[in-house]
């Protein structure tokens, strides 16, 4: 077998990173309870098997490397919702203090419960 | 025309098209794409991905691991094909039952005409054809070069007995403006006591940018017929019986 090696280089200012996607469904894991099929590697958009997606595998558990980050991402999404739904609210709530009167304006001041939102 | 077969190995067929990135992607794009396609491809569904870069420096191999974009899925509603959608991205999926490359190429440029009627990209980064075939053998043991003429070859010195192989090679074509990866390896079989093949042939682009739009019908024309052949030259007449070759 004559082996000969690439000749093509990727065109002068053109970068296309060594980049691999993993469509897993709603798996991200590599975890052993995912089947090696049901996680396709993407340079190719194949949905039944991708037998180079062994070989990623392997690389990807001999290096121990994490590609679990989302559920963080997904905490810290989480978190952002529950400010910005404090902020509307209060947002809400000062908007509606402009068009009371003093009057009205002290009776809620003595009627209002306050805490500690932003802890 | 090739060689006909009444139980094809094919599981998978697929024609993606990777075009150059020229506008944000945008979120009405699939709902579009729906639209003119919900007749023959009503089943919606999404992928999730993650992208993995690697990137070698003087510390060793660093990786970036990020959220991708996901990938929006039409399927037939008997799920035997498929439109896939994600930024820069189409490909055209059909599945089993594969009936024969005079059905299947009309579907590829319907769609992809469909898309630029959209979308209209720039032009094309990467087109792939590739061809998915899963070769099942009932058997404990078998000799591969019976059934393939595309497999490791290994010293004599060593033990000849195998339980998992994969093997992969990328031949230019057309003075280096294509590329076909070949690839072959075992898989996973659906029963006890069966062997299962898989034979990957994946005809592409090897230099961005090369082909036109235009010039799609030609390009994908041509990579049908060398992977035609090239699968013919990888299968031996026990693979063919298999196949149930027809006359």
């Amino acid at each position: 077998m004559l082996v000969s090696p690439h000749g093509n280089p990727l065109p002068l200012g053109i970068e296309y990173p060594d980049f691999t996607i993993l469509n897993g469904g709603i798996s991200y894991t590599f975890e052993s309870k995912v089947e090696l099929e049901s996680v396709k590697a993407a340079g190719s958009t194949a949905v039944t098997i991708d037998i180079v997606t062994r070989l990623f595998r392997e690389m990807v558990e001999f290096k121990q490397l994490p590609v679990n980050p989302l559920s963080i991402q997904v905490t810290e999404l989480r978190n952002w919702e529950i400010i910005i739904e404090k902020l509307n609210a209060l947002d809400a709530v000062s908007g509606m203090l402009n068009e009371l009167n003093n009057e009205q304006l002290e009776i809620f001041e003595a009627s209002v419960k306050r805490r500690p939102l932003f802890k | 025309m090739g060689k006909k077969y009444g139980n094809p190995p094919i599981i998978e067929a697929l024609c993606e098209f990777q075009f150059i990135p020229s506008r944000p992607w945008d979120l009405t794009i699939p709902g579009l794409i729906y639209e003119r396609v919900k007749n023959k491809f009503p089943v919606r569904q999404q992928q999730v991905g993650i992208g993995v870069q690697f990137r070698p420096t003087e510390k060793g191999l660093e990786h970036k691991v990020e959220p991708a974009p996901p990938r929006i899925q039409f399927h037939k509603k008997n799920k035997t094909a498929l439109i896939q959608v994600a930024p820069d991205l189409l490909a055209v999926n059909q599945l089993r039952p594969y009936s024969t490359w005079a059905k299947f190429k009309p579907m590829i440029l319907e769609t992809l005409k469909m898309y630029r009627e959209i979308v209209n990209p720039k032009g094309f980064k990467r087109i792939g054809l590739r061809y998915i075939n899963k070769i099942n053998i009932k058997a404990k043991s078998i000799e591969l070069s019976e059934y393939v003429d595309f497999y490791p070859y290994i010293s004599k010195e060593l033990p000849q007995v195998k339980t998992s192989f994969i093997s992969r090679v990328e031949i230019p074509y057309l003075n280096n403006r294509d590329l076909m990866v070949i690839t072959i390896g075992n898989a996973s079989p659906e029963i006890s006591e069966m062997l299962t093949i898989i034979l990957d042939i994946d005809y592409r682009i090897a230099n961005p940018e090369t082909i036109k739009i235009e010039a799609t019908d030609k390009w994908i024309e041509e990579a049908h017929s060398e992977i035609e052949s090239a699968f013919e030259s990888c299968i031996k007449d026990k693979s063919r019986v298999l196949f149930k070759e027809v006359e």
